[in-house]
């Protein structure tokens, strides 16, 4: 007659603790392009400087109002050049047809500016390298003179910031 | 019942005996099982619970007998003794199922701690020995924590 | 009659009274073990970031196109350690000779343990960190630092993330 006994198995656990392996680590690569294009802004604090009229043998030279504040931004190419003119349109013209000869109208600069004479062709106030964000004041003169014909004498000056 | 056993003279020379047999006049037999797991250990390797999400152990193959057991029923049941632990950490042992063949009188489930779960079943002998075999799953998860867990699981075939 | 001595031997063999039927059982146990091994896998939604050009003037920081990264952090850790995520920039981003700094490059995170941070070239910086096992998701929303002072080109750089599980 078989006794009614629990029979037990021991049997001992198979751990591997020795060849668990514990730190793990995964990778990705994420490839980041960025686009940078050429480009070109110009900003100048006003549109217009006056003259007032004054007395030729006590003002020499009338200085301009406002000081105008010119700023000039550009991306371009490493090593590229950047240039900012000015150009007269016209000699100073009055209403009458009178003339006062562009070159009579002249600024000083700062900034990155340069001084300069205005003309009726291209007049480079600004030379650099590379792109960046440039900017100075120009204060302009304009050179008195009792041989001036009376009226109101006026140009467009024109601007141009070049970036390749 | 008391029985005597008379005897004569000389033979009450002698050392005599008196039997008295106590109790009913019951059978000597009675329920005969017998167990045997072919394997007891299994392992679940570890895997990447995105690739596997349940892992299977190897196999465990089940040899048992029930004798003298006319028209009486049988159960072979299996409890874990608590949650498969690793130091502090532990998995809960409902994530522990296993399928089973054949099907009867074997059938599927699931471990638990505190309730022995049917194995397999049947009514009156099983003789000559029958085998079965019972794979163990364990359900795999990014939760678990590093470690090695062990378990015992204990199966019991009776014959109430 | 001759009385005779009679030693008498008395036996009571007392049977145990079993009742037919009665319950018989046997027991066997099996040990099982589970081997849990760190692992971790990490998923970014997706491997490229673009920046579009923008006027600096008005956009200071561009952002990048196609919106934040998804990123999915699955990970099986030891117990009591921490799980990283960091990235880190081999170089600057470049263009031919050009070049912009890699810390022109911001993120913001979003999400349980993400954090925000600066690209640094040659030096990991953490995305995100948590405790123990797990999946984890968030995002990370960059942004370049715009500037008149990039020369013209297309500057590309490539990020390594580095999901670390003890």
């Amino acid at each position: 007659m078989r006794k009614s006994l629990p029979l037990l198995i021991a049997v001992a656990a198979a751990l591997v603790l020795s060849g668990v392996p514990a730190a793990a680590q995964s990778t990705a690569d994420l490839t980041v392009s960025a686009a940078v294009n050429a480009r070109a802004s110009l900003t100048l604090s006003d549109a217009g400087v006056a003259f007032a009229d004054a007395d030729p043998d006590v003002t020499a030279n009338i200085t301009g109002a406002p000081v105008l504040t010119v700023t000039a931004k550009s991306r371009t190419s490493n090593g590229n050049a950047v240039t900012l003119t000015v150009q007269a349109a016209t000699a100073l013209t009055s209403g009458g047809g009178d003339t006062i000869a562009a070159s009579n109208v002249t600024w000083a600069a700062t900034g990155d500016l340069s001084a300069g004479t205005l003309d009726t062709a291209a007049v480079t106030i600004g030379n650099w390298s590379n792109s960046g964000s440039r900017s100075g004041n120009m204060t302009f003169s304009l050179v008195n003179s009792w041989a001036y014909a009376t009226g109101n004498y006026s140009t467009t000056v024109t601007y141009t910031l070049s970036a390749p | 019942m008391v029985a005597f056993r008379s005897c004569r003279l000389r033979c009450l020379a002698g050392v005599g005996g008196l039997a008295i047999l106590l109790g009913a006049s019951a059978p000597a037999s009675a329920q005969r099982v017998s167990l045997n797991l072919q394997t007891t250990s299994i392992t679940f390797q570890s895997a990447d619970p995105d690739m596997t999400p349940v892992v299977t152990a190897q196999s465990i193959v089940i040899q048992y007998r029930v004798q003298q057991n006319a028209g009486g029923s049988w159960r072979l049941t299996v409890l874990a003794a608590g949650d498969l632990i690793s130091g502090p950490a532990s998995i809960d042992i409902s994530n522990v199922s296993w399928t089973a063949t054949p099907t009867p009188p074997f059938q599927a489930g699931t471990l638990t701690k505190t309730v022995e779960q049917t194995v397999a079943s049947g009514f009156g002998n099983v003789n000559p020995q029958q085998t079965g075999t019972l794979v163990f799953r364990l359900v795999n998860s990014w939760t678990y924590t590093v470690g090695t867990y062990t378990q015992s699981f204990v199966f019991t075939l009776s014959a109430p | 009659m001759r009385a005779v001595a009679l030693s008498v031997a008395l036996a009571i063999v007392s049977l145990a009274a079993r009742p037919h039927g009665q319950a018989a059982s046997e027991a066997s146990t099996v040990t099982a073990s589970a081997i849990i091994a760190g692992l971790a896998k990490l998923n970014l939604s997706s491997l490229t970031l673009t920046f579009p050009d923008a006027h600096p003037d008005g956009v200071s920081l561009i952002p990048a196109s196609g919106g934040p990264i998804t990123i999915t952090a699955r990970a099986r850790a030891t117990p009591g350690s921490t799980v990283t995520l960091t990235v880190e920039a081999l170089d600057d981003l470049r263009s031919g000779t050009d070049v912009i700094p890699a810390s022109a490059l911001a993120w913001t995170g979003a999400g349980t343990g993400f954090v925000n941070g600066t690209v640094a070239r040659g030096t990991a910086q953490t995305v995100a960190a948590w405790p123990g096992s797990g999946v984890r998701t968030g995002t990370q929303a960059y942004t370049l630092q715009n500037s008149w002072t990039y020369a013209t080109g297309t500057y590309t750089l490539t990020l390594t993330y580095t999901l670390t599980s003890p």
